[in-house]
């Protein structure tokens, strides 16, 4: 099944790995540069400064910071949509199951071959890359002063990243044997994996561990940290938002949100207060997402075996 | 070799509310080639779907050459073609080959690169490319090069012109020759099995209406014709009569067994395969309502 596998999927294969190794070449040659014309003082000051602090870079780092907020955290999406979908609704869409399942080997045998050795090459190149960022976005961390934390980039962590990539993948071949049909597929793999990752990313993981709370200025003191909410305690420890604080301090015309408006806060007795994972928790958010993807792209696998199995498909 | 190939006990697939297949029982002994025959629809290739493992059966039991068929058992020894002699279009000839080689243990690829060399068609050659006669050639060779001992095939000439259904043909028998194999083939048109076949299986709306070896089956059925107006006084002794059928004043009964002594106002012939089959047909008609078959006596 090794050389089938690779026969009916080295060009997706091929095409994936030219994004991801790509993406990942990139960021090797900036960071290599990077490293190579500054000191590495310099360059995690790079990441402080305004871009005048070092002008040849500005633009690398405003390129990462489109892309981290754009389009790498739902880059999975893509081994979903063309390698994952595809798997089993191209079989049934051609009709070549007929001729593939009918040799010497299960359909058991079959799909298993090709879910590990297609899901390990994913998980692989999704390691890869992530692998790659985290030594390219190390100095962003590391200055004696820093406005990064690790949490900044939690969707290319080198443990959350590849197990998404490996549960868009299984997403996508459920979704290809659920609809039978290869475009229809593709397009549930998309929807699908963004439907589980975004409300994951936005309001589940905030929640993996209570957070801590501590007042701001303390807060602002320490360095790195996943501030999750901030909230104004009035003197009888009552809870407030900030436009809900600005309106029982007496404000009753702003837009903006300032200096002006913190003292206002602070001479009505509001304290501010910080809701927040330390920095230190980092790798226990990367295992608990991991253990989410993976427990997930099992459930998938699982579901698709079954599927087979009834010949429902 | 084992004894019996098929052995087929109250077989039933359903699809929703509607039997595809019911009650099929049947025992196909080895080294025959089985005509599968039944209009579109009669529940042939649910019949090998369920025998090739790409179906589940709803309900009975299914042994192929003495091993009960289950879910996630591989047949080594049984190799399926089905009607688009479905191959990757994108795969070279030699690398179906390759295919082959590495999904079956089983596995003699000199028998297909000397069949695919008399046939004049390129290992390189990539399959998409090929003729509808070609392909076919292909996935036969590659069926052949597993040297099953039971080789089913659904339709298998449907797709093709005359020339390349009579070189398919041609394929099967030397094939059966070379190789005491048990073949099962469907097609709706007898004509097409006649020449290959030695057993036959009547499928109709997802039942078996007749099955035996043709040899068997033509010698145990007689047609008498005789007045119509005297039908229910036709000399059929303990016979079975199958089907009636009306043609102006004569009438035809397909009988079962030997008719006594003639009644010289009757007349006693054999039936060739395709009256056989049709005269079953009809009579399924009969029973489950349908009208395609005229004039029929109650």
């Amino acid at each position: 099944m090794f050389w089938m596998t690779w026969r009916q999927h080295r060009l997706t294969l091929a095409s994936l790995a030219v994004v991801f190794l790509g993406l990942a070449g990139g960021y090797l040659l900036s960071g290599a540069a990077m490293r190579g014309s500054l000191s590495l003082e310099a360059v995690q000051k790079c990441f402080v400064g305004t871009p005048l602090t070092c002008p040849e870079w500005a633009g690398v780092i405003s390129t990462d910071r489109n892309l981290r907020q754009t389009l790498l955290p739902v880059l999975p999406a893509l081994v979903g949509v063309f390698l994952g979908a595809p798997l089993v609704s191209r079989e049934l869409e051609q009709r070549t199951f007929r001729y593939a399942w009918t040799q010497a080997i299960t359909p058991r045998h079959w799909l298993t071959s090709k879910v590990l050795l297609l899901g390990s090459a994913v998980t692989l190149l999704g390691a890869v890359f992530a692998a790659v960022y985290r030594w390219w976005f190390t100095p962003a961390t590391t200055g004696a002063v820093t406005l990064y934390d690790w949490f900044d980039v939690f969707d290319q962590g080198v443990l959350s990243f590849p197990s998404a990539c490996l549960f868009a993948f299984a997403l996508g071949v459920l979704a290809g044997t659920l609809t039978r049909r290869v475009v229809l597929g593709m397009g549930s793999a998309l929807v699908g994996f963004l439907a589980v990752f975004l409300p994951l990313a936005i309001w589940v993981r905030p929640n993996y561990l209570p957070t801590l709370r501590v007042d701001a200025d303390s807060y602002y003191s320490q360095s790195g940290g996943w501030a999750t909410d901030f909230v104004y305690l009035d003197r009888d420890g009552n809870e407030f938002g900030m436009w809900e604080a600005l309106s029982r301090a007496g404000v009753t015309s702003t837009t903006s949100f300032g200096s002006e408006q913190e003292e206002l806060l602070a001479r009505a007795g509001f304290r501010e207060m910080v809701d927040y994972h330390p920095g230190d928790r980092f790798w226990v958010f990367q295992l608990i997402e991991a253990g989410i993807f993976v427990a997930l792209a099992a459930g998938c696998v699982a579901l698709t075996f079954w599927l087979v199995r009834r010949r429902s498909v | 070799m084992t004894e019996t190939a098929i052995a087929a006990t109250r077989l039933g697939k359903r699809y929703g509310q509607k039997w595809a297949l019911r009650d099929c029982t049947l025992r196909v002994p080895a080294g025959r080639v089985v005509g599968l025959v039944g209009p579109n629809g009669a529940g042939k290739s649910t019949l090998m779907n369920l025998l090739v493992g790409l179906d589940r059966p709803t309900t009975g039991e299914l042994d192929l050459l003495g091993e009960r068929v289950g879910p996630n058992r591989a047949l080594d020894r049984v190799a399926y073609i089905d009607q688009e002699h479905t191959l990757y279009r994108n795969f070279r000839v030699h690398e179906v080959l390759k295919a082959g080689r590495l999904l079956n243990p089983r596995w003699h690829e000199q028998d297909a690169v000397d069949r695919l060399h008399e046939l004049n068609i390129p290992l390189t050659s990539k399959v998409g490319r090929l003729s509808g006669g070609q392909r076919a050639q292909v996935a036969v060779a590659a069926a052949l090069a597993r040297r099953p001992d039971l080789l089913i095939l659904d339709e298998p000439v449907a797709s093709l012109d005359p020339v390349a259904r009579r070189d398919l043909m041609a394929t099967l028998m030397a094939a059966k020759a070379d190789r005491d194999c048990t073949i099962v083939l469907s097609s709706h048109v007898v004509s097409e099995l006649e020449r290959l076949c030695d057993h036959l299986v009547v499928l109709d709306h997802g039942e078996v209406r007749l099955a035996g070896d043709i040899d068997d089956l033509l010698d145990g059925h007689r047609l008498l014709t005789g007045p119509a107006a005297t039908a229910d006084r036709a000399p059929v002794g303990t016979c079975r009569v199958v089907h009636q059928e009306r043609a102006g004043d004569q009438v035809s009964l397909l009988v079962r067994g030997a008719p006594p002594a003639a009644d010289p106002a009757w007349h006693a012939r054999r039936v060739n395969l395709e009256e056989l089959v049709m005269h079953y047909l009809a009579s399924a008609a009969d029973t489950t309502g349908g009208g395609k078959h005229p004039a029929v006596l109650g």
